[in-house]
């Protein structure tokens, strides 16, 4: 246990952080799953052609991450054996029993539409494969291998309803914790109508952010290159989206230090000692102003390609970051100082353990390895096609 | 809706899911759990109070010491404090009465007696504080010997 | 016999589905239940700052009668100390427990005393609103209770209490908190605290029944709360709470 470093008062039950790393990581990769699905469905609903490339890595990468969303939860809980109460006896007046019902719909949506995106390709499959793989790519079919014309249209109908109706359900899925913080009136950090459109924003530019890197370096290890069409409108929205995100969590700020409320004191010490690294300089500096910059030019200035990406790759990096700053200011920030008003405390996660930086790092690995053996099973891009911008 | 075979069997599996769910939570919901006065906050497993009641006290009260310490127990109640409860200052009952052939917590050093009447900054004024047991004693016109505590010259149960 | 079969088909689904929605209609919607008990009585607590002396009897009696883990505290005792200039000190060393030790310099104190605090067993408390599982309710009589066997220890409950009473039971992985001693209350007996109090500084009693001398305080008497303007009705009540107590 790292020694705690307190100044001023504290109730003495505040001085331990509860929240930890783990409560960091949760909204961080629900993000990018809200962000990714996102992204996705620019495509299958809103007809956004030039993302084609990345529709079927979107979903599979709002897959991954949605399969792992639950672990750093379950690493936190007192009794993780007692989790499904969150689905047998779930009390609707706490914002995270949503999380139960919300996330469950949410993972068999994403999974009904990967199944009806990926049909071709396991009717395919079953075809080309003999024996127990066979048998396994037919389980998976459902024992269909219907891929005439007529199914294909239903099945690209069908996606498209379920991409509709999965945008409202991402928004769900990370609004509602947005919604956990900012309806929590005693502390007056996360207290704030703005917080739930705030962790939105944020979750929408982390998952165009992610699938940015993503898609970069997948293509180099493929050995082709990006599409330039795709990649520029990924830049684009992810400005677009930044700019509101960003707006927003000014405007917050803003308003705190106007209003001027009795809380204010201790937010401003706060901010002034124990989130000046984190928030004053990694979130806001850092990883704000430059991306903002830096995208501003990849989207307004013509460029060469080279110039572009590079410009637009350091850009996604830094806005990745930037978010999980931003998750970690809040939901440590938050917890740092006491209920009493007067006193601040500090937290370091464990290297080691349940809640450590091994574990998180672990789990944020995971979903990469998910989509590794998700490509083995069903490839994502395939090598005799073409990547192509036409439907 | 002729190639729509696939779309059947996948409602299939979800319903059959769907209800393999509910037919599991049936089974796993606690008895007695529902809404008992309110939703916001009165939703939770009935047993829960009767348990929480169930637990075994550790203090008893001074009237339960009387039961085997009837002098002492006349003696306190006569005196300035009748407002300290028996366990205050001598322990649970719990504590006492598992070991009941040893005899009952009783600390007859000053600090027993300084914890709540040193001279402290917050105290009441009207609250009877001294700063040392050496001014005290000079103070009611009396030689400090060395090693003296307050029980020389106080009765722990009746003081005055 | 294609269409035998899809007729067969469709009423299997409608079958499910119908039997699915009757199995979890009968059990997934909150009902109301037959009551546990039927006491009803309305408690209060009331805190005297004037009287107390900050000798952390109650603390210590809690730890004991509770088997409170170390480091964590049901209850506790803050100083307070006001210099001639404003400046305001507070301080709570492992909560009061082994008292207080004296001041080591003693500037210009315009006021200083003693504020004990504990669970307020608010009557809507927000930290039982926020409980994803129903293991925190309050109970008929107004006591806020958390259900070990339930709780899946999120900690919401204890981020989510304004006043810092909650927290995470380090054996036993629940939140806990301060019950008003409700498994003494039961008995008709009275909270550790309040028995081992040596000044009186903490009272408890049934208020339901308008004669009670508590009862008649809380009517007449001008008293506080603390935090009033979280709308959760905190049923601590404070004589004298000093408007820099938070």
């Amino acid at each position: 246990m790292t020694e705690l470093i307190t100044k001023g008062f504290l109730f003495p039950n505040d001085i331990e952080v509860h929240w930890s790393l783990m409560i960091v990581l949760y909204p961080y990769i629900t993000g990018l799953v809200a962000g990714a699905f996102i992204v996705s469905s620019l495509y299958h609903v809103f007809g956004r052609t030039e993302l084609k490339p990345v529709a079927k890595f979107s979903l599979v990468a709002a897959f991954s991450f949605l399969m792992f969303a639950c672990t750093p939860l379950l690493f936190h809980l007192g009794h993780p054996e007692r989790a499904f109460n969150i689905m047998f006896t779930p009390k609707f007046t706490s914002a995270m029993s949503g999380f139960g019902y919300i996330y469950s719909f949410y993972l068999l949506l994403v999974l009904c539409e990967i199944w009806f995106v990926f049909r071709e390709d396991i009717i395919r499959k079953v075809r080309e494969t003999r024996g127990i793989v066979k048998a396994c790519y037919w389980v998976l079919a459902l024992g269909s291998l219907d891929d005439s014309e007529e199914a294909r249209r239903l099945d690209h109908s069908i996606t498209s309803v379920l991409a509709a109706i999965g945008i409202p359900s991402a928004c769900v899925l990370h609004g509602y914790v947005g919604f956990l913080f900012g309806s929590l009136k005693s502390n007056p950090w996360w207290s704030t109508p703005l917080m739930p459109v705030i962790f939105l924003m944020s979750a929408i530019v982390s998952g165009i952010a992610i699938l940015i890197v993503g898609y970069f370096i997948v293509m180099k290890v493929r050995g082709t290159d990006p599409d330039a069409a795709c990649l520029q409108s990924l830049y684009k929205y992810l400005w677009g989206f930044f700019i509101i995100d960003l707006t927003l969590e000014l405007l917050e700020l803003l308003t705190m230090v106007y209003e001027g409320e009795e809380s204010w004191a201790i937010i401003a010490w706060l901010l002034k000692d124990k989130l000046w690294f984190s928030y004053t300089t990694v979130q806001m500096l850092i990883c704000s102003g430059i991306p903002l910059v830096l995208l501003g030019l990849v989207s307004l200035k013509p460029m060469d390609s080279l110039m572009r990406n590079r410009l637009g790759l350091i850009s996604s990096a830094l806005i990745l970051l930037q978010v999980f700053a931003m998750r970690w200011n809040v939901v440590v920030g938050g917890q740092l100082f006491s209920k009493s008003l007067r006193g601040l405390t500090s937290y370091t996660p464990d290297v080691i353990g349940r809640e450590s930086i091994v574990m998180a790092a672990i789990l944020f690995i995971m979903p990469f390895v998910v989509m590794y053996v998700f490509n083995l099973i069903l490839p994502l891009w395939n090598k005799d096609q073409p990547e192509s911008t036409t439907v | 809706m002729k190639h729509a075979g696939h779309v059947i069997r996948l409602a299939v599996v979800l319903i059959v899911l769907g209800v393999a769910f509910f037919a599991v939570r049936s089974v796993m919901v606690p008895e007695g759990f529902g809404t008992h006065h309110s939703y916001t906050y009165g939703y939770f497993r009935a047993a829960s109070e009767q348990e929480q009641a169930s637990l075994a006290p550790v203090y008893r009260g001074s009237d339960k010491c009387r039961g085997c310490h009837e002098a002492q127990h006349a003696n306190w109640s006569q005196g300035k404090h009748v407002s300290v409860a028996c366990e205050t200052c001598h322990d649970s009952w719990q504590a006492h009465n598992n070991n009941t052939k040893e005899k009952v917590v009783k600390d007859s050093s000053i600090h027993a007696c300084m914890l709540c009447h040193a001279t402290l900054t917050g105290r009441p004024e009207t609250f009877p504080q001294i700063d040392t047991i050496e001014r005290h004693v000079a103070a009611k016109g009396k030689e400090y010997q060395p090693g003296t505590t307050c029980i020389a010259c106080h009765q722990p149960h009746n003081p005055i | 016999m294609d269409k035998q079969r899809r007729q067969f088909l469709k009423q299997a689904c409608w079958t499910l589905l119908g039997s699915g929605l009757m199995v979890s209609g009968t059990i997934s919607l909150p009902r109301a239940v037959a009551a546990a008990s039927g006491r009803q009585h309305r408690y209060a607590f009331l805190v005297d700052t004037h009287k107390c002396i900050g000798c952390g009897r109650c603390v210590a009696a809690c730890r004991k009668e509770n088997r409170v883990p170390p480091e964590s505290y049901r209850t506790w005792v803050e100083r307070y100390v006001v210099s001639q200039e404003g400046t305001v000190s507070v301080d709570s060393p492992h909560g009061g427990e082994q008292g207080f030790p004296a001041l080591s310099a003693q500037h210009n104190i315009a006021r200083a005393f003693f504020v004990p605090k504990l669970c307020n067993h608010c009557k809507e408390p927000n930290c039982v609103q926020v409980c994803p599982v129903g293991a925190t309710y309050v109970s008929k009589d107004g006591f806020v209770l958390v259900d070990e066997r339930q709780c899946v220890g999120c900690g919401y409950c204890i981020q989510a209490c304004p006043y810092g009473a909650r927290f995470m039971n380090t054996v036993r992985h629940t939140a806990d908190k301060c019950t008003w001693c409700f498994h003494r209350v039961t008995k008709g007996m009275l909270p550790a605290c309040v028995l081992v109090c040596p000044v009186g500084a903490r009272q408890f009693g049934c208020i339901d029944d308008p004669t009670s001398p508590l009862a008649a305080v809380l009517r007449t008497e001008k008293l506080q709360v603390l935090k009033p303007e979280t709308g959760n009705e905190p049923m601590v009540h404070y004589r004298g709470l000093d408007k820099e107590v938070r």
